[in-house]
């Protein structure tokens, strides 16, 4: 019947798995025969013997026995065979011998097993080894407790003696604990609080040769923190422990120890040193050693403490009796006070100097309150701070004012509560001075010591105090450091001499010479020789002092080095500009910010033809002659705007000449800004503007002298014209008469008469526009509103095949210009260019820019200067001028212009103009290209605009209703179109006879009538008379092309409100209708007109 | 300056009177062939028709170069002609006249005033012309001298 795997029966008897349960038993059994032989061992037999189960097998118990045993092994296999089944034999102290030879101590258990009917041993062995060990140790403890025990009886006996000193006894302590623990060194360290270090105390090491350790520990490692926190320190092996890492280079690896035992020593809780027991190999340290350790280090704080008490004792008699002797003879005031009961304060004890202070007797005092000795008030001063003392439980300082019996001062006073062991306040004990005259001492020897401390370092210069006798330096300032290369400590208890701080020996020899002849030495110059370094050129003072009754020598020695360049800087600079200065090619002088000459040179005096006193004594601007900008650029240097200017100004020289001279004045200033004087440079321009004035007096002439003859050539040109126009008049008047009888002939040849008279008329108006004498009116302005003005009138003459362009760039600057000749010129080169692009279409391009005149232009054209030009650029691409023509273009009367069609006076007008305004009209010219004209107005520097009322802006109407009457019917046309621009309604007629019907038909339809002078059939005068007729009020302007024969006052004495100069300028006649329709302008003969 | 004040009331009689002597002065001029050259439009139309109504037949040319062209073509009695002209001008006209028909008698005008000008009928007198007609003059004056010089 097969077995049931699975059954706990059947599981016990498998012996496998019973042989499992033995191998992995602690226990090492063994199984053995009767014949006494090992059948079976398990894994811990094998580990204890050392011997394999096989191996084992093999063996008898003999085998595996010291031979001591053997005996006791006999008796018992002996007894063991005789017993009966049930055998139990149990075996302390038992060895068994292993592989390698060693006895290893068991117990074992022996029990009979009968397998088979056979018996068998079962032996179970225990490894007793380590409990061996314990016991051992145990045993050896308590012997080494007993050493231990007694070592610390030996260091108490020692501990009372008063005679051995302390690092006796300590030496005691450390030889007694090494020995107790058997430990190779032992000693004792106390912490030294300043350093935070550990100092050895004693020691005692098993080696002689040992030096006494001399080894720091540091603070705030974790080792000290480990003392404070722990009884003792146990370490096995420094070399494994956090905490004696720090310390094992620097002390345990010299010192060879691998183990220590260290027990803080503490005085009232307070770690103040460390017993250390150590063994130059690793160590356990056991607990009765630990508490060893502990009572050496409390033997250590106990004789810590009897020293302590020791001096504390001796110290306090010693100072009892000092005290005695202090407050005897003491100069400051010592007393005590009783306080009683009722709060009361009693003098108790006073030393001599509080007797004195008060100013009683000291038998006087006891039991006395002080209202009792005091006058009231001072009296009620002590009391009140008493009870301040009293009140404020605490010690109290304070200083008083006091007028005392013993004289009056100011008194520090130190009071302190002195109590009962309840804690009661029952004395007070006072300490007083009279601090009057030791604080006035005080601070004034603080106040001059400080003063020349600091003075003595701070000083630039190097100071240095020497004995006078040895020569040796005592002290040196900062300064002296600095001038010398040194260390103040490498320099002081040496002489200067050792030092070799002369760089000359004849000088050092000198100022000793001449301190012995005079006692000091002033400004002494001499070269100091710094330890490094070249020397240094310096001033050395010397004056003999005495310090603490020491003889000495104060030295103060100044580098000039700097000094000396920066003299010689001046000198140069000044000869510089003093040569610059004493030119004798300008004007110089310098002026004080209160215009007081300061300085002139001859050449400023020889121009004024004044001495230098005489020039001296006026002021800047007393020279002067008439009114420039001179004072207000003056003033705006003063305020710092500007800090130059420059000028043409005149004076007025000594003997009344007017002096002529450009000005360049700098303004020269302090740190802070404010001006500190004026550097004038002034050139006499005498001679060069009155060479120039009579250069333009010559040339004034030249042209007039041209002009006529420039007449006689116009004379001689127009003659022809005007003769035939003559001719043709006396013609047509002669046929008229002859064709009297027919009307429709006469009006025929009245008509030619008209026309040619028109001719003549047109003539003689350019002629007058050439020759008129008018005075230049020129202006600070800007040329854009100027030109866009005229060329609105021009764009309105363009016919329609002529592209216009304009072109005004802002940046253009400002010139000094007359508007009306401006206009004229523009007027004249845009008739021209329209003029040569009649009959094709072409473009008028008219630009104004700013351009800078350099060199190259000034070369090409000599009426240039360099600078800033604002430039008008006429453009056209008209037929062009040929070189030849180009040539003459400036020529008056010469024109390409047909007969009848031109004067030629158009571009040597614009020449003049342009001369006029310093400037310069250039052409260029390509025939079939077209020409470009450029006229250069130099910018005016100084100039300001003039107001916008010089005629350059327009004034706008409001819709009133203009009648407006010219022959021309090219103005009437750009007149209408301007009208109309200015918001007004214009009604523009080219026939006054046309004109006043229309007026008659509607008179109130007109706020303004605007006629010419002179038209065919009807002048100007006679539309206004016939107008006034039918409107008396009606206002009215006279245009009139030449102003010579009618004047404003003619004109409104004919009934108009105002003459307007032809050509009309949009701007004047805009102004002249405003103020005729604003009624600015009364209107004429009131009283015909009611 | 003329002043159209005063221009309408008067009536310029001087040196018209001459013609009006003659029974019909539309035959003074018969048969008689001028040329007149003269480059101002207006007194060449006004000369022109002036003397047309004196029955002269007048060839007006504008400049001297047109009268040499109308000489070349017509036979004429007398060369009137302004001694100043765009072109070719009066001294070349007279230039031509003396060296083609010597015979032909001419009256020179001159715009006067300059002394250019006045050189200029020195110049023309020197060349031999038969009168010389300074500017202004009027229509009466032309025809006399006109007259004067037919019948020399």
């Amino acid at each position: 019947m097969p077995k049931k795997p699975n059954s706990p029966s059947a599981l016990w008897s498998d012996s496998g798995f019973l042989r499992a349960i033995l191998e992995s038993s602690p226990t090492a059994v063994i199984v053995i025969d009767d014949s006494w032989r090992i059948l079976f061992s398990n894994t811990e037999a094998e580990r204890l013997s050392g011997w394999s189960s096989e191996e084992l097998s093999k063996l008898s118990l003999e085998a595996l026995t010291p031979p001591r045993l053997h005996a006791r092994l006999a008796a018992f296999k002996k007894e063991f065979s005789e017993a009966g089944s049930s055998f139990k034999w149990s075996a302390p102290d038992l060895w068994i011998v292993t592989k390698e030879g060693r006895e290893h101590p068991i117990e074992a258990c022996w029990n009979t097993l009968d397998v088979g009917g056979k018996r068998h041993v079962v032996v179970s062995v225990i490894d007793v080894e380590s409990r061996r060990q314990d016991e051992r140790a145990r045993l050896m403890g308590q012997e080494r407790t007993e050493v231990q025990k007694t070592a610390l009886l030996q260091m108490a006996e020692g501990s009372g003696e008063l005679a051995a000193d302390f690092g006796t006894r300590m030496q005691k302590i450390v030889r007694l604990a090494a020995r107790a623990v058997n430990a190779d060194r032992a000693s004792v360290w106390m912490i030294d609080d300043f350093g935070g270090t550990l100092v050895c105390t004693a020691l005692s090491d098993s080696t002689e040769d040992v030096p006494e350790p001399s080894v720091k520990r540091v603070e705030d490692s974790s080792y000290f923190k480990a003392l404070e926190q722990e009884m003792t320190i146990a370490v096995s092996d420094v070399r494994t422990d956090e905490r004696m890492r720090d310390m094992l280079a620097s002390y345990f690896e010299p010192a060879g120890v691998v183990a220590t035992l260290d027990a803080p020593v503490r005085i009232r809780a307070r770690v103040v040193g460390v017993v250390c027991l150590e063994s130059r190999a690793r160590r356990t340290w056991t607990p009765s050693e630990n508490a060893f350790a502990r009572h050496v280090a409390d033997q250590v704080s106990h004789s810590l403490l009897l020293e302590e008490n020791i001096n504390t004792e001796r110290s306090a008699r010693a100072t009892a009796e000092r005290l005695q002797q202090i407050f005897s003879h003491t100069t400051e005031a010592m007393f005590s006070i009783r306080v009683t009961p009722s709060r009361e304060f009693t003098f108790e004890e006073f030393n001599p100097a509080a007797a004195a202070m008060i100013g009683v007797s000291l038998t006087d005092v006891y039991g006395r309150r002080p209202q009792d000795l005091l006058p009231p008030d001072v009296a009620a001063t002590l009391n009140a701070n008493y009870r301040r003392c009293l009140d404020e439980d605490r010690a109290i300082e304070y200083t008083d004012v006091l007028a005392l019996p013993g004289g009056a001062g100011i008194f520090h006073t130190f009071l302190v509560p002195i109590r009962d062991e309840t804690g009661r306040i029952v004395r007070i004990a006072g300490f007083a001075r009279d601090i009057a005259e030791e604080e006035r001492a005080k601070r004034a020897l603080q106040d001059s010591e400080e003063k020349f401390f600091k003075v003595f370092q701070s000083s630039p210069d190097a100071i240095v105090v020497s004995d006078m006798e040895t020569g040796r330096l005592i002290e040196v300032n900062e300064g002296f450091e600095r001038l010398f290369a040194c260390k103040a400590s490498e320099v002081i208890g040496r002489t200067s001499f050792e030092l070799g701080l002369w760089a000359s020996l004849k000088a050092r020899e000198q100022l000793v010479k001449t301190l012995q002849e005079k006692g000091t030495v002033r400004d002494f110059t001499a070269m100091a020789q710094p330890l490094s370094g070249p020397p240094r050129p310096c001033m050395v003072s010397a004056e003999p002092v005495e310090i603490g009754g020491r003889r000495c020598l104060v030295y103060v020695v100044r580098d000039i080095t700097k000094q000396l360049a920066a003299e010689n800087a001046l000198r140069q600079s000044e000869a510089r500009f003093r040569s610059y200065f004493e030119s004798p090619l300008v004007g110089m002088a310098i002026i004080g910010p209160d215009r007081r000459w300061i300085e002139v040179n001859d050449h400023l005096c020889r121009i004024f033809e004044y001495a230098r006193d005489e020039l001296m004594a006026q002021r800047w601007g007393d020279l002067t002659q008439g009114n420039d900008g001179e004072p207000v650029l003056f003033e705006r240097a003063l305020r710092g705007e500007i800090d130059s200017y420059a000028l043409e100004k005149r004076y007025v020289r000594k003997d009344g000449h007017i002096v002529h001279a450009s000005i360049a004045v700098r303004c020269i200033r302090k740190a802070d800004g404010s001006p500190d004087y004026f550097l004038c440079v002034l050139q006499d321009q005498t001679a060069r503007v009155e060479a120039e004035r009579g250069q333009q007096e010559l040339e004034s002439q030249l042209r007039q002298a041209q002009k006529l003859e420039a007449l006689g050539q116009l004379a001689g040109g127009i003659a022809h014209d005007f003769n035939n126009i003559l001719t043709a008049i006396m013609a047509y008047s002669e046929l008229a008469v002859l064709d009297i009888e027919n009307p429709a002939e006469i009006r025929q040849h009245l008509e030619q008469v008209q026309a040619a008279s028109n001719r003549a008329r047109d003539l003689v108006r350019r002629i007058l526009t050439f020759s008129r004498q008018r005075k230049q009116e020129r202006k600070p302005l800007r040329l854009e509103p100027l030109i866009e003005e005229a060329m609105n009138l021009i764009r309105s003459t363009l016919p329609t095949t002529i592209a216009f362009e304009l072109s005004l760039s802002p940046d253009a600057p400002m010139v000094l210009a007359d508007p009306t000749q401006v206009h004229q010129v523009l007027m004249n080169l845009c008739t021209n260019s329209q003029y040569a692009m009649r009959g094709h279409p072409g473009r008028l391009s008219v630009a104004l820019q700013s351009v800078e005149v350099g060199e190259d232009l000034v070369r090409l054209h000599p009426g240039l200067r360099e600078g800033r030009y604002a430039v008008i650029t006429v453009t056209d691409t008209g037929e062009g001028m040929a070189p030849d023509v180009l040539k003459h273009a400036f020529e008056p009367f010469f024109t390409t212009k047909g007969p009848g069609e031109g004067t030629g006076l158009g571009l040597s007008v614009v020449h003049g103009i342009m001369q006029d305004h310093e400037g310069v009209v250039t052409v260029d010219s390509f025939v079939g290209t077209g020409t470009v004209i450029r006229l250069y107005f130099p910018e005016s520097i100084d100039a300001e605009e003039v107001a916008a009322t010089d005629g350059t802006t327009l004034e706008r109407g409001h819709g009133e209703r203009i009648l407006f009457v010219d022959d021309e019917e090219a103005l009437c046309h750009s007149i209408r179109q301007l009208l109309e621009r200015l918001d007004y309604r214009p009604t523009v007629m080219s026939s006054p006879v046309l004109a006043l019907e229309r007026f008659r038909e509607q008179p109130d339809a007109y706020d303004l009538v605007i006629t010419d002078l002179t038209m065919p059939f009807m002048t100007g005068i006679d539309l206004g008379r016939e107008i006034l007729a039918v409107r008396p009020d009606m206002p009215m302007l006279l245009a009139s092309g030449f102003s010579g024969t009618w004047t404003e006052e003619k004109v409104r004495a004919k009934g108009f409100r105002g003459l307007l100069v032809k050509p009309l300028s949009a701007a004047a006649m805009s102004r002249a209708i405003q103020n005729v329709l604003k009624k600015l302008i009364r209107p004429p003969r009131a009283n015909d007109a009611r | 300056m003329m002043d159209p004040d005063q221009a309408p009331g008067r009536t310029p009689t001087d040196g018209t009177s001459a013609p009006s002597d003659e029974a019909s002065s539309s035959e003074i001029g018969r048969g008689i062939e001028l040329l007149l050259a003269d480059d101002d439009e207006t007194l060449r139309t006004v000369q022109t028709g002036y003397l047309r109504r004196y029955g002269y037949t007048v060839y007006p040319a504008e400049d001297g170069r047109a009268a040499i062209n109308l000489l070349k073509n017509n036979k004429v009695d007398l060369v009137i002609t302004d001694m100043v002209m765009p072109g070719s001008d009066g001294v070349e006209v007279i230039r031509h006249i003396r060296k083609l028909a010597p015979e032909i008698k001419i009256i020179a005008i001159s715009g006067g005033g300059a002394t250019r000008r006045e050189l200029l009928l020195d110049i023309a007198r020197v060349l031999g012309v038969s009168r010389t007609l300074e500017k202004p003059f009027t229509m009466a004056e032309l025809l006399a001298t006109v007259r004067e010089v037919l019948n020399q």
